[in-house]
């Protein structure tokens, strides 16, 4: 994963969540265990996310076993990318 | 429309976890075909408040043990909040506002609530773009005293209040000379509100007033669009309209009671839940672009002060009196207002016609249609905001016949 993408994801984070401390978030970091997120947080987090890098989260990755934990939020986040990223080839084609 | 994939899935898990629907719902509910649906879901039961609360523990997946819900109760007994969390398991017990009777406790996973809060917020930004800590929840319970100001000083960009509220901030800025700073969105939730209510808070506040329609039980069942008018939420939810012998109701301008399945809760399903609030189709496509099922809220559950009447069934007669019998129709909505045992405010919106003509009328039919003369009517025109009205309707319907 490229340097700035994860900063951008862990900028927003940091705007949801006042307590997180850029530095420390890791692959391990759990935003619901570790910064005590609610629900509306990360929807927050969500909406964030997706006015920044143009995209939509589906509604089957909207669960916090796949939000919550950093490394499967960041990696999912790659997985939309790739998409929007496929999909604007497609288009091309 | 309905979404096959999704009825399939609840329906399926309904059965297999939840004892009210296990005899209800065919076994192999997950494998019939669309058709099929067509024909087996408007067979099922629709519950409502009463038949929960008789009944409870038969509305909840097995997993939601009793003890589960005492301890959320406890919980909202010594924390005095609106929800409960179980540790760890990140399930939710919401209290229904008890509007028509005792609260019940609703039951949703953190996900359930995701998706639903997720769904909200998407239409929020259909009409500008809002953040969840952007807003400010007015209608908290736990705040008992909100001071106008405070919401000067901390320049929140949306405001989630209802009418009774909104109306007690707006009568404070008058008094105080103040304007609120940075505020894009108010959103009515909760309460009543007419489109020509709308218009006028957007005037005096300088924002957009946008109208959100849902239940504690099943969260968004429908968001006004930039034109004011109602769309059904149909990514979350498949609503109906029922009529008094749950027969499915598909035509334009006939009343019947908004009967909403969640797509989305599996804990504590909603399926063909009757909410109790009344409200019918609005014929054609919105203005605003949404092919999405426009309705028209009808505030059906203020009665008449000193009776046992709901104001609406009354007015309603009233107004059918006026337009198909009478011919006085030149006029976009009325709304009631009870000022007293015996007195009520008529506000007229868009009277393009004899005013005369109209009241007369209007007190003609009222004397039939209540078979009393003992009511005084004061008329006023094109008032800007009429809060708690207990009858609002517009003139506008393409078939009047449909409201007796």
């Amino acid at each position: 994963m490229c340097h700035d993408f994860e900063e951008r994801i862990k900028r927003i984070i940091k705007g949801c969540l006042d307590e997180v401390d850029i530095e420390k978030i890791n692959e391990e970091t759990n935003l619901v265990d570790d910064y005590n997120a609610t629900s509306i947080d990360i929807v927050q987090i969500i909406v964030d996310l997706e006015n920044e890098f143009g995209i939509e989260f589906p509604e089957e990755y909207l669960l916090i076993e796949k939000i919550a934990p950093y490394k499967v939020l960041a990696s999912i986040m790659e997985e939309l990318l790739l998409g929007v990223v496929r999909e604007a080839k497609d288009d091309q084609i | 429309m309905i979404r096959y994939d999704k009825v399939r899935k609840l329906l399926k898990d309904a059965r297999d976890e939840v004892p009210f629907y296990t005899n209800m719902i065919p076994e192999q509910i997950d494998k019939v075909s669309d058709k099929e649906i067509d024909h087996i879901f408007p067979q099922i039961h629709p519950t409502d408040k009463n038949l929960i609360r008789k009944d409870y523990s038969r509305f909840v997946c097995n997993q939601i043990c009793d003890e589960m819900v005492k301890r959320a109760e406890y919980e909202r007994h010594i924390g005095r909040t609106e929800y409960a969390r179980i540790d760890g398991s990140h399930i939710y017990f919401e209290y229904t506002s008890g509007s028509s009777g005792t609260p019940f406790i609703t039951v949703k996973t953190m996900n359930e609530r995701l998706v639903l809060a997720k769904a909200l917020w998407k239409e929020r930004n259909k009409l500008i773009c809002i953040k969840p800590n952007e807003a400010f929840n007015c209608n908290d319970s736990s705040l008992h005293s909100i001071e106008a100001d405070d919401l000067v000083r901390n320049g929140y960009k949306m405001w989630m209040v209802n009418v009774n509220r909104l109306e007690k901030f707006k009568k404070y800025f008058m008094m105080n000379n103040l304007s609120p700073v940075g505020l894009s969105l108010i959103e009515n939730a909760g309460s009543f509100i007419t489109i020509e209510e709308q218009l006028a808070y957007e005037k005096f506040f300088n924002c957009i007033v946008s109208n959100y329609y849902g239940c504690t039980e099943t969260w968004g069942i429908a968001y006004s669009c930039g034109n004011k008018e109602l769309h059904l939420m149909e990514d979350t939810a498949h609503i109906e309209l029922l009529d008094e012998n749950d027969k499915i109701i598909s035509e334009c301008g006939r009343v019947g009671t908004v009967t909403v399945t969640s797509y989305v809760q599996s804990l504590m399903p909603f399926i063909r839940y009757k909410t109790g609030d009344l409200a019918y189709y609005i014929p054609g496509k919105c203005q605003c672009g949404n092919p999405v099922k426009v309705i028209r809220l009808v505030p059906n559950r203020n009665m008449i002060k000193g009776t046992n009447m709901y104001g609406n069934n009354y007015f309603r007669n009233i107004l059918l009196k006026l337009i198909t019998e009478y011919k006085i129709n030149k006029f976009k909505n009325i709304s009631v207002v009870q000022t007293g045992l015996l007195d009520f405010d008529v506000n007229v919106i868009g009277n393009f016609g004899s005013k005369s003509v109209l009241e007369s009328g209007f007190v003609k039919a009222a004397k039939l249609v209540f078979e009393r003369d003992d009511y005084e009517f004061v008329f006023h025109y094109d008032e800007p905001v009429v809060t708690k009205s207990i009858f609002s309707l517009s003139a506008d319907l393409c078939n009047m016949e449909h409201l007796i």
